[in-house]
């Protein structure tokens, strides 16, 4: 019998010994071995040891492990259980995010990890939470609970209520084994501030509770500045600013704003019960937009709810898709981050994309707003485009930079569009979230592209394809054109005719003119009279007109050596003025664009 | 004569819409009259001045003529000397483009120391012209009946005709208008006694305007 002990003690022994030596990181490539090769029990249960947080969740080797866990669970059906490594993983590291070869199923089971978390109060001031890992997270189904307290005072530790749920009462300092799930921790004592958070029993692991309720006269501090900054209370981090609303025990403190590392300031507060003391660090930004600059003050001097206000009534007023616009959005989601509203910010942040994609969180913004708003932009279906609003430049030497932004990655192809003529795709490119395209406006090595109005559209091609459009209005700006020859001097032709002499017929009209003017005085005429038969001056008329026609209709004979020197003459004005022309011409093919561009 | 009135006006209304040339002209004419009574030539020569207004409205074209001067005796039989002063227009029409059908009257008066005598004269014919070799050189022939001549403290004459021939020079690049014409007028009285002739070689040098299209211009 003591011999079977022995052997059943050492087999044991055997068993547990490569366990014991295994360390939480061991488990975890272990555990995403077998995942890989489809071990899936032995993959649950060393990914489990392995999730320890003592080991550290900055491991990149940390969130593959939960992703996969929680795959595990949910392809077994096992949806409640990975519910609450889910959450739990969430409140641990809220920017939590699977990869994209993750099943999407698990993606929405992190997305409704983190918003129940959200949806959560949690005070983390008073109520402070650690999982610690026991040997029995392998086998064991469901985990305990135990209640710390500190900075009690005077007051009695059993005077101290904690409440998980409806139902469940904890003492202090007992562990309480309780099946897995989440629990919503209520803790509350005579002369202290209730405090709420949440909470998940794990298998085989212990939550300890560590409570500093705040007392009941606890004062309000306020910090704002300007640029945000890290704010430190008796070295500790509590946050960056804005602190809209922390709550202190009455006492002295000491604050400390510091920004990458650096100090800015560094001073003492003194916390009256129940008085609210706000620190101001720093003048109100100047708004990218003057319609917003009442909030922005607003929102400097730490009054929140009516910054939210001011930002609601302007954006009435602002063209929908505009960048102030879609900048007012930004603020007040930056609004719904210092409230803790998450889910609000997070609404804000895609619509201030879906009104103007390259809005982007300027300098005022604190880290945790950014960081939020890149995650918000890498989820969200958006397509920008935007280039110099009025610009000009050389189509033959120079390109035009146009910018792309997305939110999701995707595909966007860049199309040129004209008035009655065929559109034109400038290029098609993988835009990961903004990227500059050089565009050249010389359809052709010799002309840049004709003056007139055009359309320039990013086309985001995918499921959820969107496009965005500017319109672009390009004109060519004046340049030097040689000036035309002058025509040929006119004295400078020679006479291209002659006359010749007059023909027979010419001869035989003139006498016959001449004739009749001598015939009508000479028939009234009366010799007797006048002492001749024909008047002189009707004979002297007759002549002159008799002469007249014979030499006024003579015929124009062409002198043929000045009609070629004349044609010579124009031919080599039209050719030069003809090279002029086409070198004029094509110096206006290549004259500098001036472009200008608006948003549609 | 209302009625004449109303017709001229008609035929002249459409001529002002289409083109229209207008001249002046200074006339200076060597005058010569001949009588001749029972055999006996009389000779008076000299010279006149004057003006020359006329007007081409469309196919009409209208003259009007206002001359003054003297005419000396030639020969020893001869009378005295004469003032004389001349008024008289034309109306012509064209029928084609080189030929017009012409009516007109001159009042012509003689004064001397004997008295004064007053010419009242009517006349019809043709006018021709043709433009020679150039358009800026043309001439024209006017053969005219003179049905009523009217001659005060004489008898009329039974017979009298003109005709005239000229040469006029409208140079295209001065709006001058340059006229040299011979003249010539027979009167034939009752009786065969008496014979008149008056004959006139005249120079103008006249200023043309036109009116083509509601616009004015020197020169044709």
């Amino acid at each position: 019998m003591i011999a079977l002990r022995i052997t059943l003690v050492g087999t044991l022994f055997a068993i547990a010994l490569p366990a014991a030596a295994q360390s939480p990181r061991d488990a975890l490539i272990e555990g995403l071995r077998q995942y890989q090769e489809f071990e899936w029990e032995a993959a649950e249960q060393n990914l489990m040891v392995g999730l320890d947080p003592a080991f550290g969740i900055e491991d990149v080797l940390w969130p593959q492990g939960v992703w996969r866990l929680a795959q595990l669970q949910i392809d077994r059906g096992d949806t409640t259980v990975a519910r609450t490594w889910l959450r739990w993983a969430v409140r641990l590291d809220p920017d939590l995010r699977a990869d994209e070869q993750t099943p999407s199923v698990v993606i929405q089971a992190i997305e409704d990890a983190k918003a129940y978390v959200r949806s959560i109060p949690h005070d983390d001031a008073a109520i402070q939470i650690e999982y610690r890992w026991t040997s029995a997270v392998r086998t064991a189904s469901g985990g305990s609970v135990r209640i710390e307290v500190s900075d009690t005072g005077d007051v009695p530790l059993r005077s101290f209520g904690v409440r998980l749920g409806a139902s469940i009462f904890v003492r202090e300092n007992t562990p309480r084994d309780l099946p897995m799930g989440s629990h919503r921790l209520n803790a509350s004592a005579p002369n202290f501030l209730p405090a709420n958070h949440g909470l998940e029993i794990l298998p085989g692991v212990t939550t300890i509770v560590t409570l500093s309720l705040l007392p009941q006269d606890a004062g309000h501090l306020a910090i704002q500045a300007n640029p945000w900054g890290e704010v430190w209370l008796d070295y500790d981090l509590i946050g960056y600013t804005p602190i809209i609303d922390r709550r202190l025990p009455p006492g002295t403190y000491r604050v400390r704003l510091a920004r990458d590392g650096t100090l800015d300031t560094d001073t003492t507060i003194v916390i009256d019960p129940e008085a609210r003391l706000s620190l101001n660090f720093g003048d109100a930004a100047i708004a990218p937009d003057p319609t917003l600059q009442l909030a922005i003050d607003a929102w400097a001097d730490i009054e929140v709810d009516r910054s939210a206000q001011l930002l609601r009534q302007a954006i009435a007023s602002l063209e929908r898709d505009s960048l102030p616009s879609a900048m007012a959005h930004l603020y007040l989601a930056r609004s719904a981050v210092a409230l803790d509203q998450i889910d609000s910010a997070h609404a804000h942040m895609r619509e201030a994309l879906r009104r103007d994609a390259f809005v982007a969180p300027n300098a005022d913004f604190n880290p945790t707003v950014v960081a939020m708003f890149d995650e918000v932009s890498s989820t969200t279906t958006a397509v920008g485009i935007r280039t110099a609003v009025d610009t000009t430049l050389d189509p033959m030497s120079e390109l035009l930079p146009v910018e792309l932004v997305v939110g999701v990655r995707g595909r966007v192809r860049l199309v040129l569009e004209r008035p009655f003529a065929p559109d034109s795709t400038i290029d098609e490119l993988m835009v990961d979230s903004t990227t500059t395209l050089l565009m050249s406006l010389a359809p052709t090595s010799t002309s840049g592209l004709a003056a007139g109005e055009y359309s320039l559209r990013a086309d985001l091609i995918g499921p959820d394809s969107l496009s965005a459009t500017i319109a672009m209005t390009i004109d060519r700006l004046a340049v030097d054109t040689v000036a035309h020859v002058d025509p040929v001097i006119p004295e400078a032709y020679r006479v291209e005719t002659r006359q010749g002499l007059p023909s027979l017929l010419t001869i035989a009209k003139s006498v016959g003119y001449g004739l009749a003017v001598v015939a009508l005085p000479t028939l009234v005429n009366d010799p007797d009279l006048g002492g001749a038969r024909v008047p002189a001056g009707a004979a002297v008329l007759g002549v002159t007109v008799t002469v007249g026609n014979l030499f006024f209709d003579r015929p124009d004979l062409p002198v043929q050596e000045n009609i070629d020197y004349n044609a010579s003459l124009r031919q080599r004005v039209d050719t030069r003025n003809t090279q002029i022309e086409r070198d004029n011409e094509a110096t206006r093919q290549q004259a500098p664009l001036r472009i200008r561009t608006e948003r549609r | 004569m209302k009625q004449l009135s109303v017709v001229l006006v008609l035929l002249l209304l459409p001529c002002a819409a289409g083109a229209q040339e207008f001249w002046a002209s200074g006339v200076i004419a060597n005058p010569t009259s001949r009588v001749s009574l029972n055999g006996t030539v009389q000779s008076t020569s000299g010279v006149w001045g004057g003006l020359e207004f006329g007007a081409r409205l469309g196919r009409f074209r209208i003259r009007g003529v206002g001359t003054r001067g003297q005419l000396t005796p030639s020969g020893s039989s001869a009378p005295l000397d004469r003032e004389v002063g001349e008024m008289g227009g034309t109306v012509d029409y064209a029928v084609l483009s080189w030929l017009a059908a012409e009516a007109g009257y001159t009042a012509r008066a003689f004064n001397s120391a004997t008295g004064h005598q007053r010419w009242d004269i009517f006349g019809v014919g043709v006018h021709a012209r043709q433009t020679l070799g150039t358009p800026e050189l043309e001439g024209f022939a006017r053969l005219s009946y003179l049905p009523v001549v009217d001659v005060s403290g004489q008898e009329r004459p039974d017979l009298s005709y003109a005709a005239e021939t000229g040469i006029t020079l409208r140079p295209s690049n001065v709006p001058l208008l340059i006229s040299v014409s011979y003249a010539i007028e027979r009167f034939e009285f009752p009786g065969g006694t008496r014979v008149e002739q008056f004959e006139r070689l005249t120079v103008s040098v006249g200023v043309l305007v036109s009116r083509i299209g509601g616009k004015w211009s020197l020169g044709g």
